[in-house]
């Protein structure tokens, strides 16, 4: 089971950023729960039940997207080699 | 310092993570040799990663593709792909966070966690957990190998040791055991110059390096790291220090086409515009730039390098006025006919926007907020639209894509360094 499955939009930290992307065009954007909660309440939707709310936000397109959350926060240098 | 008494660090490193990401895109690469490379129809380059049935026929990373060639004539030659590897990722790190919360992301295929108790006492079952998650995703394509130890530094070499496919405890208790097998030359932070300092001091094994007195070390490295690395050998629950950005740059080796001096110029401008971007993401103003052009004259090899001051800007226009001196002073050193191998921009100096310190003697207060107001509608008109719809002059990127989308280290790219 995907962990799209799992997690609901409401169990996110309201900062998480979301990279939503389009399968057909390609063409990306970004989202965070706090966004979508107070936009358009979709809170209680499972992630893979919100990439199927949403679509591509180009008018002659609107195909399907998909979702994956931006870990940037986390990133961390090797200094001197040292993990 | 503390000295943890179970393994309380995972470290987990994706096998040859580019291609098996390209094995993953493309069914036709499973179970083939395959090596990546920077560029498609390059001969000159080298692999930049390999898949485990190209490492069976001994070809390795870094390894020039003519003598890849010769080991494996059936290698398969992939270019690279990084903004797969981005979303293959993002996608992974979101399956192994369900098992484990994740504490640093070290580089695209290398992580750290920190175990809860229930965790140190079966490091294997969340290591079933993980790669149980990875196979429903991914298949048999990407494999990772897993260490757990006391901390980073010792759970990254009980990773490299349980490679590929791996899963290796070095519980505490067990220590310094395991350590003793590895060589020194394989410790991470032991590079070539290190280890000729370390052979002349007549510290030839690991065993030797353990038993030296922590502030030897410090004095033979020359620096804490050496003192770091030897508390961290010895267990003890230390890691690298959080670093501060200290600039953004790209560089980029050009392809034979565009090695005239109004190409060159032009895919720089292409590369500070990129790494403008990056920084005004992060909310810096860069105050030097850095130009790097390496050159060609016939057979001779050379470089011209050159920095310039700049009055803490984060707008296109300042940035382009500055990369146009510079190249006022580049072309008046180098000759017309000259080649410009590979080249590089980089943006120093770094200071946070909203704090910086304006020149006093310039009163460019008025030009500077309406310049910084017409770079930020660019670039959220280019975010809109998802590609460079907007830029100061014309946008043609080099052959070969991915300008300023390299992957490094200490850098992710994101989706928007791609367009």
């Amino acid at each position: 089971m995907s962990w799209k499955c799992e997690i609901q939009l409401k169990d996110l930290d309201p900062h998480t950023e979301f990279e939503v992307m389009c399968k057909r065009c390609g063409l990306g954007r970004y989202e965070t729960p706090r966004d979508l909660i107070q936009k358009a309440r979709l809170g209680h939707l499972f992630i893979d039940e919100l990439e199927q709310a949403l679509y591509c936000r180009d008018r002659r397109c609107q195909g399907a997207v998909r979702i994956s959350v931006v870990h940037d926060g986390l990133n961390e240098a090797f200094v001197g080699g040292m993990a | 310092m503390r000295k943890p008494d179970q393994p309380e660090r995972l470290y987990l490193d994706f096998d040859g993570f580019f291609a098996s990401c390209e094995q993953l895109a493309h069914p036709h690469l499973r179970g083939r040799p395959v090596g990546v490379v920077p560029f498609a129809g390059v001969g000159s380059t080298c692999i930049i990663a390999c898949s485990r049935e190209a490492k069976r026929m001994g070809v390795s990373n870094i390894m020039p593709v003519r003598e890849a060639l010769m080991k494996c004539p059936d290698l398969i030659l992939q270019p690279q792909n990084p903004d797969l590897y981005r979303r293959a990722h993002n996608a992974l790190l979101s399956e192994i966070s369900m098992v484990v919360p994740i504490d640093a992301v070290k580089s695209i295929d290398e992580l750290t966690c920190k175990l809860d108790r229930v965790q140190q006492k079966d490091p294997a079952l969340v290591t079933q957990g993980i790669k149980k998650r990875l196979f429903e995703l991914t298949g048999p394509s990407i494999t990772c190998s897993i260490g757990y130890a006391a901390n980073r530094q010792l759970a990254k070499m009980a990773c490299k040791a349980g490679k590929p496919d791996g899963h290796c405890v070095w519980h505490p208790a067990d220590m310094p055991g395991p350590l003793f097998g590895v060589m020194l030359g394989d410790i991470p932070g032991i590079g070539h110059s290190l280890l000729r300092r370390l052979y002349r001091a007549g510290i030839a094994r690991t065993e030797d390096l353990y038993g030296t007195a922590p502030k030897q070390l410090r004095q033979l490295w020359g620096n804490v790291t050496g003192e770091r690395l030897w508390y961290a050998l010895h267990g003890y629950d230390l890691q690298a220090q959080p670093s501060a950005r200290g600039m953004y740059g790209h560089g980029r080796v050009l392809p034979p086409s565009h090695r005239d001096l109004k190409s060159a110029r032009d895919t720089g401008k292409l590369l500070l515009t990129k790494a403008g971007r990056r920084m005004r993401r992060d909310g810096f103003s860069a105050s030097r730039l850095f130009l790097w052009l390496g050159t060609r004259n016939g057979l001779l090899d050379g470089s011209f390098g050159r920095s310039l001051d700049m009055a803490a800007v984060c707008d296109e226009m300042g940035l382009m006025a500055a990369y146009d001196q510079l190249w006022r002073e580049a072309l008046s050193e180098l000759e017309s006919s000259i080649r410009i191998v590979r080249l590089g921009v980089t943006l120093g100096e770094l200071c946070l926007t909203r704090e910086r310190q304006l020149d006093l003697l310039i009163d460019d207060e008025p030009d500077r907020r309406r310049y910084e107001a017409i770079t930020e509608a660019m670039d959220a008109i280019n975010r809109r639209y998802g590609k460079t719809v907007l830029s100061m002059g014309l946008w043609r990127p080099p052959p070969g894509g991915y300008a300023g989308g390299k992957i490094s280290y200490t850098r992710i790219p994101r989706l928007e360094d791609f367009y």
